[in-house]
């Protein structure tokens, strides 16, 4: 079955619809949902909650961005809503960063440094510049998009992602071998 | 040269380690259960319109058996709205394979669900008698296709065409029901503009 007629029958409640929907999307949106909740369990109560939201408000998707990307909107809302009634604080900073455009840009690190060592070292940072963060480089949203789903103002959004870069660098500067910088 | 971490992050495909614990899928089918109650029985009618249109089927089936070689057409309701039935040809694919019968019925159940629920009035009129007439046209397809069926025997295209053609009529039939939906809300709101 073509997926846009699934996702017209899923808009009847159409119950096999959905099951086959669920199947397609699950595993990845588990992961997305994982990244930010580091727990299977949650993860998992997460990525279902997203479901249900998404098939209960399935009259809204118009189809503008693809359905894969619209259901992880979804979930990565549930899984910051769920961040947040632990007592996350996104403590909105709205001061502004003094910085040149190249040093908003500059995302290097060393050449020896992997992927595992990053990801490592994200998870190290303080939450608030966390998970800025990660919705930037992992999940790839631009800042307006950060500042939607962290409900926090687009400088603020500039500002976290910023300062946690810098926190990353630094933590990864021992790993540095003479190459880089 | 140093590495850019947006680009290493563009170029990952790593997975956490922890995957999805088992048996997740059936825990969400009961949380769908929860949530939206007994898939599509919201409401007492439409249980009523869903027994009317099985016993159109089950009756459309019986009369196809028991003559084979004339095509007939069931009235739906008092609107006169013709059900359009897969006729009786004198070969039909579902004749020779139980599955594709099935699926047949599938669908035809599911179509004749959403005809029985069409609301005909004077404002709709039109739209549904436009989307009729495309049924119709897709009747006389499916029709022409099952003939093929004799002439050249069956093979994988006549059939998936076969289905592709029931699929196309239900897809038909919801696009409807939202248009419907449609026309019914833009007067409510014109009306409500005009009392401003």
């Amino acid at each position: 079955m073509q997926l846009s007629e699934i996702l017209e029958r899923c808009k009847h409640n159409d119950r096999r619809a959905q099951l086959q929907l669920y199947r397609k999307y699950s595993e990845g949106m588990y992961y997305v949902a994982f990244r930010f909740l580091k727990n299977s369990y949650e993860a998992e109560d997460a990525m279902q909650e997203g479901f249900i939201k998404a098939f209960t408000k399935m009259h809204q998707f118009t189809g503008e961005v693809t359905f894969g990307a619209w259901l992880k909107r979804i979930v990565i809302n549930q899984s910051i809503d769920m961040l947040k009634s632990k007592k996350l604080e996104l403590v909105a900073i709205n001061e502004q960063v003094m910085g040149t455009v190249e040093e908003f840009d500059d995302w290097s690190v060393g050449d020896s440094i992997s992927i595992a060592q990053i990801k490592e070292a994200i998870d190290d940072l303080p939450e608030r510049y966390r998970y800025a963060v990660m919705l930037f480089l992992i999940e790839g949203y631009d800042h307006q998009e950060i500042s939607e789903i962290l409900d926090i103002t687009e400088v603020a959004s500039r500002t976290l992602v910023h300062r946690g870069k810098k926190k990353l660098q630094e933590k990864l500067k021992p790993y540095y071998n003479g190459t880089g910088y | 040269m140093a590495q850019d971490i947006r680009e290493l992050f563009k170029n990952d495909k790593g997975i956490p380690a922890q995957g999805l614990r088992s048996g997740h899928d059936k825990r969400f089918e009961s949380r769908l259960h929860t949530h939206f109650g007994e898939a599509k029985t919201n409401n007492g009618s439409y249980m009523w319109l869903k027994i009317a249109a099985v016993c159109i089927v089950i009756f459309a089936i019986g009369s196809l058996f028991l003559s084979r070689n004339s095509g007939f057409n069931v009235q739906a309701d008092q609107q006169n709205i013709q059900v359009v039935e897969a006729d009786a040809a004198p070969l039909h694919l579902s004749d020779l394979s139980p599955e594709f019968k099935k699926l047949e019925d599938y669908y035809m159940a599911s179509i004749n669900v959403e005809l029985a629920q069409l609301d005909l009035t004077d404002n709709n009129k039109e739209l549904i008698y436009s989307y009729m007439t495309q049924l119709e046209e897709l009747n006389a397809e499916y029709k022409k296709l099952n003939a093929d069926l004799v002439e050249v025997g069956v093979n994988d295209q006549t059939v998936s065409t076969l289905i592709d053609n029931l699929q196309l009529r239900l897809t038909l039939l919801f696009k409807l029901k939202d248009k419907l939906k449609d026309i019914k809300q833009v007067p409510k709101v014109s009306s409500q503009s005009n009392r401003i």
